[in-house]
Order: C-alpha cells, then sequence, then structure tokens
C-alpha cells in the first residue's frame, strides 16, 4: 500500500521518507498523499514516527538521502528548513499554539507573515486590523484584533492559531486558503470537553473553504468525525492510507495498536488486601472534576489517560505540589493536606515527576548530590554533614539501584536518561515511604532502563508501599499494575482490573472509542 | 534573570592534565603569575612585608562582602543592596557610637540591621515574588536616600573610639581585621561545603524545581541567603567604620562591582561552576593585587579600572569557552 501513486491535485505528498536516528530508523520508507481540500489525519502511538513525520515537514528533522517531499507538485529541496516550510505554506499549530500572550491578536498575525506598512515603514495599524479581521471573520471569531491573546480562553486561542495559518499573503496578495497545509497536532487535547466542538467546528469550516489539513489526534472519536483520509503509522512503518468512511473504530484502534500478540507477562501478584494508604474524595483540581481514588498497601494502582486528562494533576496534588480546589484526601485514615512537597515527603508521601530534567535532578550537580536532596536526615551530626555516611549512603544506592557509570561525582546531567530516572527514583525510595508516586516514569528511558525501573517499582510495592503509576503507556501499565483507572478530562472514567486489562482495551478505553473491545467472556471485571 | 556560575565542570576533558589544572586553578595561576611579574618588576616597593599586609588589611573587608554576595548567587538570585547595606551600617555604626553605646552593642546593631535589610529583600523576592534584581536595587536606592538624611549630607565622622578599638589591635604585626575575615572565610566555608544548609542553597540556584520536589524547602533557604548576606555586609560595614573612623553620605555602592567580580571569578576556580568560598577569596585578591602592583608601577586610575574589568571578562569568558569545547566533545 506504500507504493500508491501520488495524486497530482496533492498539496503535500511525501514518498519513500525515512528518518534514521543514530542507526534506529524512525521513520521507515513511508509514502503518502494529502489531497488538497481534505483532512487528513494522522494517527500512531508514541514512537510510531508522528511526530518524526511532522518535524521533518517542519524542517527540523533531515530525511535520509532517497526520500522525496512534493509540496504543490513540486518536488522540493530536502532537508526543508523552517523557511523553505513556510514559504511553501505548511503552517504548524502545536498544543501550546506558539502566541505572544502579552501582545494583540493583530502583532501576533504579523508574525507569521509580515506587518502591513505605510510610509516610512512604520506599521499601518488601519490596514494590519482590517485585515486581521477579515481573516476573523471568515471563521465566525467574535474576537477583536486588538484584544490581548492572554485575555482569551484557550480555545479561542487554538481557533486564533487556526485563523492564523489562514490569513493571505502580504507580499504575493496569495489567497492562502488555496495554498497553505496546516499540521494541527492534538488540538483538542487541552480543552475542556464542551468547547471541543467549537474547534472541530473550526477545522470543518476551515475544508469548506478549501483548506487543506493534516489533523494529528489520539481521539478515534474525532478523527471519525472529521477525517477524509487516513494515516496511520506503527513503528516507523505505514500501515494504512486510507478513506476514513473505509474504516470502523475498532479497525482504527487495532490498525494503531498493531496485533501484538507478545502479552505482557505479567506475573499475577496476589494483591495481598492490605489496608487502604490513600483514599481521596471527590478531588478536583484545575482539570480534575471530583475524582475518587483509593490506594492501598503493597498496590500499584495505574491511572491512564490522554494527554490533558488530568493524571499529571492528580500527582501533583497528591505530592502537595498543587494544592486541591476542593475535595478530601486521607492518609492512613488521617486527613492529609500538604502544603508543599516537603510536607508530603514528611508524611512519607514521594514522588517521581514527570519532567526529569527540569522537576527530577539538578542537572549541574553530580549524583551524589542529587541522590541526598532532600534527603539529608540520618547523615548529619549536628549542622555537619558527615562526608563518610553520605558517601556510604550513596554507593548503596547507587549499586542497588544499578546507576551507570557507578560514579558518584559524576555529573547528573551527562547521564543518559534512563540512568538519571533511575536517580531520581533511587532518592525517593531512599527513605522508608508509604506512598510513591510516579508520573511517566519511564519516558524517554531506553528498553533495558526501563524493565529495571519496572521491576524497581515492583520491588516498592512488595515492600509494602501504596504505588501510583501516572502513564500514557498502556504498555507500561498493562505490565505494572494490579488496577488502571482511566480518566477522560478530569473524570474517572472506568476502572478495570485483573484479565480486563489489556493493552488493547486500555488503549482503546483511552481513545474513547465508543465501542470498547469486548472483554473475553471468560474474564470478569471489577468495576 | 539567573545567575547561573556554570562554566567549567571539574572533570579531565581533553585538555590532559595541564588544561585541567588551569582550568581549575586559572585564577591562582594567574595570581601568581602576577605576583612574580611585579615582584620582579618592582622588587623595592611591590614584593615588600609591609605591602603584602597591606593588601591583605585592605582587602579584608572586601573579601566579607564579596562572600556576603555568593550566598544569593549560590541561591540564584543577585543581592545588588548589599553594597548599600554596607554603607548604611557603617553610618548608623557611627552615629549610635557617637551617642555613647557601647562597642559590642553597635557591632550586634549593625549586624541586626544587615539582616533585616536581607529579610527584606526576602520578603519581597521570596513571598511577593517581585524580580530580585530590581527588589534589592529598589532597596539600595532607598538605603542611599536614608544615608543622607542621617549624616545630613555630611561626613560622619567617629568621635571616640568605642568601636575604632575593634581594628585598631595587632597580633604578630598583622592588622586585627585579617583575622576577622580569616574567621568569615573558615565559617562561610564550613556552610558550604560541609552542611546540608549549603548544599541545599546550591540546590536551590542550579534547579529550584527539582530541589522543591525532592523535599527542599527552597524558599526558606532562599530567605535565609538573602539575610545571611545582609548580616555579613552589616559586618562589613561596621568594621569599615571602625578602620576609616568616617564616612560619607555616599559611602557603600562603590564596593559591590567589585564584590561581584571576585564571586564570579570564584566561580571560575577551584570548584569550578559552583560559587564557592575560596575561589571568591581568591578573586578578591586577584584583583588587589593587580590594581596595587599597577598603582606602584605608577598607574593611573583607569588603569586599574580597566584592569579589573578586563580580568573578569577575560577569567569568565576563558573557562566559558573551555568548558563549551569540553562538552562538546564527550
Amino acid at each position: 500500500m506504500s507504493s500508491q501513486e501520488v495524486r497530482t491535485t496533492d498539496a503535500v505528498a511525501v514518498r519513500h521518507l525515512s528518518v534514521t536516528f543514530a542507526g534506529q530508523r524512525a521513520l521507515n520508507d513511508v509514502s503518502f498523499g494529502v489531497r488538497r481540500g481534505s483532512i487528513t489525519a494522522l494517527l500512531g502511538m508514541n514512537g510510531s514516527g508522528k511526530s518524526t513525520l511532522i518535524k521533518v515537514l517542519a524542517g527540523i528533522y533531515r530525511p535520509d538521502d532517497g526520500s522525496e517531499v512534493d509540496i504543490a507538485g513540486e518536488p522540493a529541496p530536502l532537508p526543508l528548513t523552517p523557511r523553505t516550510a513556510h514559504a511553501g505554506g505548511l503552517r504548524f499549530l502545536h498544543q501550546d499554539v506558539g502566541l505572544v500572550g502579552d501582545l494583540t491578536v493583530s502583532d501576533n498575525f504579523a508574525f507569521s507573515d509580515t506587518f502591513r506598512l505605510g510610509k516610512l515603514g512604520a506599521i499601518d495599524r488601519r490596514r494590519q486590523e482590517d485585515h486581521v479581521q477579515e481573516s476573523l471573520e471568515r471563521f465566525d471569531l467574535g474576537v477583536s484584533p486588538r484584544a490581548l491573546i492572554r485575555d482569551l480562553t484557550p480555545t479561542q486561542r487554538t481557533m486564533i492559531g487556526v485563523a492564523r495559518a489562514f490569513q493571505h499573503d502580504e507580499a504575493t496578495g496569495e489567497a492562502a486558503f488555496a495554498r497553505n497545509v496546516l499540521v494541527l497536532d492534538e488540538p483538542t487535547a487541552s480543552l475542556p470537553a464542551e468547547e471541543v466542538d467549537s474547534v472541530l467546528a473550526t477545522v470543518e469550516e476551515l475544508r469548506r473553504q478549501g483548506g487543506t489539513i493534516i489533523y494529528v489526534s489520539h481521539r478515534t472519536d474525532e478523527v471519525k468525525r472529521l477525517a477524509d483520509q487516513l494515516v496511520i503509522l506503527r513503528d516507523g512503518k505505514l500501515v494504512a492510507d486510507e478513506p476514513a468512511t473505509d474504516l470502523t473504530v475498532d479497525e482504527i484502534v487495532t490498525r494503531v495498536i498493531g496485533h501484538r500478540i507478545e502479552r505482557n507477562t505479567r506475573t499475577a501478584r496476589v494483591t495481598a488486601a492490605g489496608q487502604t494508604v490513600v483514599a481521596a474524595r471527590g478531588l478536583t483540581g484545575n482539570r480534575l472534576r471530583s475524582v475518587d481514588i483509593e490506594i492501598r498497601e503493597g498496590e500499584i494502582l495505574g491511572i491512564a489517560g490522554l494527554v490533558g486528562c488530568g493524571r499529571s494533576e492528580l500527582v501533583r496534588i497528591l505530592a502537595g505540589e498543587q494544592r486541591r480546589a476542593s475535595g478530601s484526601i486521607e492518609l492512613g485514615g488521617r486527613d492529609f493536606d500538604p502544603k508543599s512537597p516537603s510536607d508530603a515527603i514528611a508524611d512519607g508521601v514521594v514522588c517521581v515527576p514527570q519532567d526529569r530534567r527540569r522537576d527530577g535532578v539538578v542537572l549541574p550537580m553530580n549524583v551524589r548530590e542529587n541522590l541526598t536532596l532532600g534527603r539529608m536526615r540520618g547523615l548529619t551530626r549536628g549542622i555537619y554533614l558527615s562526608a563518610k555516611r553520605e558517601q556510604q549512603r550513596t554507593a548503596g544506592l547507587i549499586s542497588s539501584f544499578t546507576i551507570k557509570p557507578p560514579n558518584p561525582a559524576q555529573i547528573v546531567g551527562l547521564l543518559s536518561g534512563g540512568n538519571q530516572q533511575k536517580v531520581v527514583v533511587a532518592r525517593a525510595a531512599s527513605q522508608k515511604n508509604r506512598v510513591v508516586l510516579l508520573d511517566e516514569p519511564t519516558q524517554g528511558v531506553d528498553a533495558l532502563a526501563k524493565s529495571e525501573i519496572a521491576d524497581i517499582i515492583r520491588g516498592l510495592a512488595a515492600g509494602g508501599a501504596a504505588v501510583l503509576v501516572a502513564s500514557s503507556d498502556s504498555d507500561e501499565l498493562v505490565g505494572l499494575c494490579d488496577r488502571v483507572v482511566v480518566l477522560d478530562r478530569g473524570h474517572v472514567a472506568i476502572e478495570v482490573s485483573g484479565n480486563g486489562l489489556t493493552e488493547e482495551r486500555l488503549a482503546a478505553l483511552c481513545a474513547q472509542s465508543s465501542q470498547i473491545p469486548p472483554v473475553d467472556p471468560a474474564n470478569k471485571e471489577r468495576q | 534573570m539567573t545567575t547561573e556560575a556554570r562554566t567549567t565542570r571539574n572533570r579531565q576533558g581533553p585538555g590532559g592534565v595541564a588544561g585541567s589544572i588551569l582550568r581549575r586553578y586559572g585564577v591562582l595561576v594567574f595570581l601568581a603569575a602576577l605576583i612574580v611579574i611585579f615582584s620582579l618588576v618592582l622588587p623595592q616597593t611591590f614584593s615588600t612585608g609591609p605591602n603584602a599586609r597591606a593588601i591583605l588589611a585592605d582587602q579584608s573587608i572586601p573579601v566579607i562582602l564579596a562572600l556576603a554576595a555568593i550566598f544569593p548567587l549560590a541561591a540564584g538570585e543577585f543581592d545588588l543592596s548589599l553594597g548599600a547595606v554596607l554603607g548604611f551600617s557603617a553610618i548608623s555604626a557611627i552615629t549610635i557610637s557617637n551617642l555613647g553605646v557601647p562597642a559590642v552593642l553597635v557591632i550586634i546593631i549593625s549586624i541586626l540591621i544587615g539582616v533585616a535589610a536581607g529579610a527584606i529583600n526576602a520578603l519581597f523576592v521570596v513571598r511577593v515574588g517581585v524580580n530580585a534584581f530590581i527588589a534589592t536595587l529598589a532597596l539600595a536606592t532607598v538605603l542611599a536616600g536614608l544615608n543622607v538624611l542621617i549624616t545630613k549630607s555630611s561626613l560622619l565622622v567617629l568621635k571616640d573610639d568605642f568601636i575604632g578599638e575593634l581594628t585598631k589591635t595587632r597580633l604578630g604585626g598583622l592588622q586585627v581585621v585579617i583575622a576577622y575575615a580569616l574567621v568569615v572565610i573558615l565559617i562561610a566555608y564550613f556552610v558550604f561545603e560541609k552542611t546540608p544548609i549549603g548544599r541545599y542553597v546550591r540546590a536551590t540556584g542550579m534547579g529550584r524545581d527539582a530541589a522543591r520536589l525532592s523535599g527542599v524547602r527552597v524558599n526558606r533557604y532562599l530567605s535565609l541567603s538573602f539575610m545571611v548576606a545582609g548580616g555579613l555586609a552589616g559586618f562589613a560595614g561596621v568594621l569599615m567604620a571602625s578602620r576609616g573612623g568616617t564616612a560619607s553620605p555616599t559611602l557603600g555602592p562603590e564596593f559591590l562591582l567589585p564584590a561581584y567580580a571576585a564571586a564570579f571569578l570564584g566561580a571560575t576556580t577551584v570548584r569550578p561552576g559552583y560559587f564557592n568560598v575560596w575561589g571568591t577569596v581568591f578573586g578578591v585578591l586577584l584583583l588587589a593585587v593587580g590594581s596595587n602592583g599597577l598603582t606602584l608601577l605608577g598607574a593611573q586610575t583607569w588603569v586599574t579600572q580597566v584592569f579589573n574589568g578586563l580580568a573578569l571578562l577575560g577569567a569568565v569568558s576563558v573557562s566559558i569557552v573551555v568548558g563549551r569545547r569540553r562538552r562538546s566533545s564527550t
């Protein structure tokens, strides 16, 4: 299916596109075309090559020799640069939308094209605002060109981003709809559910006016509604390039996940019905809406859900990094309301944060200094920090958590991602804890370190800690967890456990497909 | 705004042993070279006991102020009020001493004035969230104004020698102020290198989010570093009043930039990439020896200033370039 004939009407076409990083094929001989005036959905799991493909188009990654990219039917010189991509009409709208908050809508429009100038090169405010107003009206956005971006809602910002990508070109006066291709990267991921519809309507309106869109999303329901054509990547290869009407939701999910027979070998741990350690009731934050969660002693609870579902917020609230808006948390039967991470740690609640390089380790410090950060109790005599005791503890942690190289003086910033993560986990586990919270514990970590970290997490639970793992990796959750709670836009959507806990089912639940793949009748589900 | 001192790291790079020594002890090597050169050129004036003792005594108070500066710097923030705090403390010390207050009390009050100034900085930077650059600059401006008010725009002279005694004593031919500086150096070294406080202050500067999430009370350490800095500047002020016996209404701010120059020079040496106590001490000495030698050579004031500026720019640039080359080859 990859040898499909590229149509002459394609706005963008890639042929035999391969990208190799350090000997690893991120994209492998991918060919497909994006028809002008249509919505092409690009689907795939993390690591499927989706974002690599987009970054080639954006001029960030260099494709391998032999790859070809056509823009508007013309072969484009490779590699593309951000400049040539922009000149070719390619526009990108990332999740953060890329607008400058303190400036006006009108100014932000100019950054992606140019200011309309008057005499002496001064900005012709009237002409600029008229131009922006015209673009805004085409999308029926009731926003003034003079409005400040920061005063707008996230949804309005997304739509401003879309409108900006399709403004008419100042230099050529070319109508943008006929030329530009907009790549929308998960535009609805962090938007409230009730506003998603208006964004989808905007995208549909765009197509009606002749615009071309590449729509990247995890949500099968959105894709099913919007897309004309589906392009699915898996492990760097093209696995589907078909009209959206030809595939059912189930088929889409199956293609995205693939028939991975190698079910994760999960040692059916007997969940010794330990006592409830954490009981959260009606937890509400910025994203979370009235979430109830319980974690028992020795149990590993997974938290699944798409980007923006509130996974990380749940971890932050429990870890004392963010105050909850309402709801209650009990820790071992007593009210738990930490005002800071150090309060939570004092109560035996430790956290392995998601952003390892920013929140996990102090990059310029060495392994020893990072391992004992915030954990100096037992290392001091009065005010004096005993270098000997610190060395001893550090050496012990390095060997039991197999941190490589086993050098306590190694600067953490120079370790591999997996070993940095082991440092964070080792620090969290270096003292007796009641609750261990981990947010994306194996993101960006190689396979070996991944399995080592998984073993460490199992060890923590076996030692009696209540463990919570928030992850976007279904494979990881299935391999680790006793139960998994799926969050959807801040609400608990469903809880799965036992034999109902399979990778396909979890991925499907996260993708919010209307039809959940049936559970094997032999298996029971606990709700 | 960041006060990242990251220049090089103490890892052996492609430069080999010699390169590694030069990288770690560049400031010291430069200092030694200056001493050798000036000794050869000026055997009569530079390389004499009295001159060496004078340099050490004259630099004792600047060293204390430079050490004050490295506390907030290590915690990731600038404190631009330290020069003004020194001036305010000196002027206050003379004023209250002239009222007949005993010397011990004058010293304590001066230090407390500095600590209070640090607490005000901490209040605005840590609690309110004002950028430290702005908050401390504002306090410096306020204190400069108060100095003019207290002195009524004229030179303040110490009447009785209550606090003058503080710096009059000599220990085996050396001025006692050198001993004060040495005690401050040793205590600062102990706190920075041998206690959790020093570690946590640094973690606050090098990775505040990670430190906070690891359970370090970063706000507490940031506040503490402002207050320690203020207290040391206050102490430097009372020593200044005692040693000089006078205080002009504009005393203080001129000491700020040399202190920062020494601190940044210090961060390139001994423990490269870290603001550190001994590095800062050598930084102060390097600048002092340079200007002393040049003055004895008959250079005009502007030469000394140009030297100070170039030495700072040169030392920090060299260590960044060396560090970058090493990092890109890993």
